[in-house]
């Protein structure tokens, strides 16, 4: 099970959802995607993008200066 | 003019302060930011909720390309995966942006599609799997030297793996022998050549010494853009095998048939040497009975019997002679043939009553006299065996001319033939049968009886003779055999003549039973000579009325074996039946087997077999009158 990590701090919404929709064929059933991001609407896209694409939502976490950490189980 | 008092400006100042907060978030792409609209400065109440309007289009616009990024994101999965192989990957969310709906239908339509297309395909490609790789016979194709595919039933053949039969050169398979033929037959099918589509060569197996036969089927095609050669292979080793087994039982057949023929021959002639020889002896022995030993010519009669008895012993290696297949022509008379074979055959079928027609003057024919007179026999036996309760037998002979317009059909050369027609009153035959009558192991006859080889070989002799063979019958109308046979411009050679080698007495009446003349004459002087008394019958019927008449002075019944009216055989069960103690001797000319080995297990007391001499027949007389004493109480 890898845990694979991404930055998406200072990039605004939608394109955090787009870059992890590229590395998500990569990912392995049981991987661990970690991606940060600082857009308000980070986790408002993350999530609805984990229900869209059957993804389960393990965390979310407040890092400060409005960045959060949200790790996906794929 | 009013001046703005302080405090105006100061809440003007805070509520500005206000609305750039709220525009500084929205331009950090905050949507959901909103400030409250309230204010005593009517400008700053518009501002305000020009703001919030503001805010509000920027929410609309982020969720809008949210939308999109997500129906995005799931189609680009979907399609990941689909590329990946997983076709049961579909798009399944649903959006309010009906560019999205419409791209989810032509993605899943495609999907679908695709779907349909590779089950066709991976059934298509399990059914030819299937075939290839389950048929018993091997497939390949070929590039160069090299096997580019080879199914697994043509690398069992070989007793190789797949893998290892594609590294290898498919001609070290081939048995060195015939690499050049199979090079041969490559080159010109890869050329375009008229080649044979299947052939046959050996093929050496993984394992030493184990060569099998295959049978190889080519065509040519294009493989991955290059000319290749497509290949099934049938091993059939077995199939060869079994035909060179067929072969060599086919030629003991033939044989074995040759053997029966020359055979019969050989009986007959040894039956009518053996007759022969039993008057010369008889003669012989007479004469010196009468005679003083010191007499000059009493030697010379010991020699004769000496030299009968070396004659005899010659027949007795004729019954057992089979012919070589030696093929020795010569200028023949076909007349001759004819005679010396049917009296012969009619000697040993007395149920069958022969008609010659020879014609005189008749041309002479270049033959080789064994086979001639083994196809003669075939077709006795034949039509004899086509009349189980007797019958009549027609033998023609006569000259003829026969153009091309006959001969063509036959495929030999017009000319002087003579025919020989054998005719029978048998059960016919229908046009099936004569259609099939000549090929080797045809026959109608029950199992046992005929080996189908006896028309066939007939057919082969006259044919190699340079004539040939025709058939006329009807159902139930009996059937004509003709024979041409090319006449010969010779003369007939002559044959070479053929080369000649103590006494218990006693008293009573002997019965003699024999059609010969000769035997009979001469049978009744050695008998009188050995002291019995002599009566004669030249057949069965005669015999049993003779026997019946004087069964109280008849010690003993000789009885020859083959006859007609009432053979042997026949009259020994009716003898028997009437008069159980009567006491016979069989004689004959034919050896000790057959017919005469029934009759004495069926108690006979005694076989002699002629020619004998007054010596042997003293001594069986009187053995069988001594281990047999008659019953003087017998009613009979």
């Amino acid at each position: 099970m890898a845990v694979v990590t991404l930055d998406t701090i200072g990039v605004k919404c939608p394109q955090p959802v787009l870059k992890i929709a590229v590395i998500a064929p990569g990912m392995k059933p049981g991987d661990i995607l970690e991606v940060a991001g600082d857009c308000p609407t980070f986790e408002r896209d993350i999530r609805a993008w984990c229900l869209r694409l059957h993804k389960v939502l393990l965390s979310v976490r407040e890092e400060g200066n409005n960045v959060k950490k949200i790790q996906i189980q794929f | 003019m009013n001046t703005p008092s302080r405090s105006y400006s100061a809440t003007m100042a805070a509520e500005l302060s206000d609305v750039c907060d709220v525009l500084q978030k929205i331009a950090s792409g905050d949507p959901f930011v909103r400030i409250s609209e309230a204010s005593d400065i009517e400008i700053l109440v518009r501002l305000k909720k020009q703001v919030n309007l503001t805010a509000q289009n920027l929410l609309e616009i982020v969720d809008l390309s949210h939308e999109f990024a997500i129906g995005l994101a799931e189609h680009f999965d979907v399609l990941s995966r689909v590329a990946g192989g997983d076709l049961s990957a579909r798009v399944s969310g649903s959006s309010s942006v009906e560019l999205l709906e419409s791209l989810k239908i032509i993605t899943n339509q495609m999907i679908e599609n695709i779907s349909l297309i590779m089950a066709k395909r991976q059934n298509s490609e399990e059914k030819y799997r299937a075939l290839v790789e389950n048929m018993q016979d091997g497939v390949f194709i070929l590039q160069g030297k090299k096997y580019r595919f080879v199914n697994e039933s043509l690398a069992r053949m070989h007793g190789y793996t797949v893998e290892e039969m594609l590294e290898m050169d498919s001609l070290s398979l081939v048995v060195p022998e015939h690499r050049e033929l199979v090079i041969d037959h490559y080159r010109k099918l890869l050329a375009g050549e008229p080649v044979e589509r299947e052939y046959e060569f050996d093929v050496l197996h993984k394992d030493d010494g184990i060569r099998r036969t295959i049978n190889l089927s080519m065509s040519v095609f294009t493989f991955q853009g290059k000319i290749a050669a497509l290949g099934t292979v049938k091993d059939v080793t077995e199939r060869k095998n079994a035909e060179t087994e067929r072969q060599k039982l086919e030629h003991q057949l033939y044989q074995a048939q040759k053997m029966e023929a020359v055979g019969t021959l050989a009986g007959g002639i040894a039956h009518d040497f053996n007759n022969l020889l039993m008057g010369i002896l008889g003669n012989a022995t007479l004469a010196r009975m009468h005679m003083d030993s010191s007499h000059p010519g009493y030697e010379r009669l010991k020699n004769i019997e000496t030299y009968v008895q070396s004659g005899a012993e010659l027949t007795r290696q004729l019954l057992g002679f089979a012919r070589g297949g030696k093929f020795e022509v010569k200028p023949t008379n076909p007349n001759e043939l004819i005679r010396q074979t049917s009296e012969m055959f009619g000697r040993t079928k007395k149920e069958l009553t022969l008609f010659p027609n020879l014609q005189n003057d008749i041309w002479m024919i270049d033959v080789d006299r064994s086979q001639i007179e083994q196809v003669l026999m075939n077709m006795y036996v034949n039509a004899w065996q086509a009349m189980p309760g007797g019958g009549s037998l027609y033998l023609q002979t006569e000259n003829v001319i026969l153009d091309s317009s006959f001969t063509t059909v036959f495929s030999v050369i017009p000319g002087k033939y003579v025919k020989i027609s054998i005719t029978d009153t048998g059960m016919g035959m229908d046009e099936n049968v004569q259609k099939r009558i000549f090929e080797p192991f045809f026959t109608t006859k029950e199992k046992g009886r005929g080996t189908g080889l006896g028309l066939a070989s007939a057919y082969g002799i006259i044919k190699n003779h340079g004539g040939f063979i025709n058939v006329y019958s009807e159902k139930s109308k009996g059937a004509t055999f003709t024979v041409y046979i090319p006449a010969s411009d010779q003369k007939a050679g002559n044959d070479p003549a053929p080369a000649l080698p103590q006494i218990q007495k006693g008293s009573g009446t002997v019965l003699l039973v024999d059609d010969e003349k000769l035997i009979l004459d001469i049978g009744v002087q050695l008998l009188e000579s050995l002291g019995y008394q002599v009566v004669t019958a030249s057949n069965g019927k005669q015999a049993m009325e003779i026997y019946s008449r004087c069964r109280q002075q008849i010690v003993l019944v000789i009885l020859d074996m083959i006859m007609p009216v009432m053979g042997g055989s026949e009259t020994y069960d009716k003898l028997k039946a009437a008069h159980p103690d009567v006491r016979v001797l069989l004689s004959s000319g034919y050896s000790m087997d057959g017919q005469a080995a029934d009759i004495l297990k069926r108690g006979c007391n005694g076989f002699i077999q002629k020619p004998f001499n007054i010596e042997q027949l003293s001594r069986k007389i009187s053995d069988i009158l001594q281990t047999h004493p008659m019953n003087s109480d017998s009613p009979l």
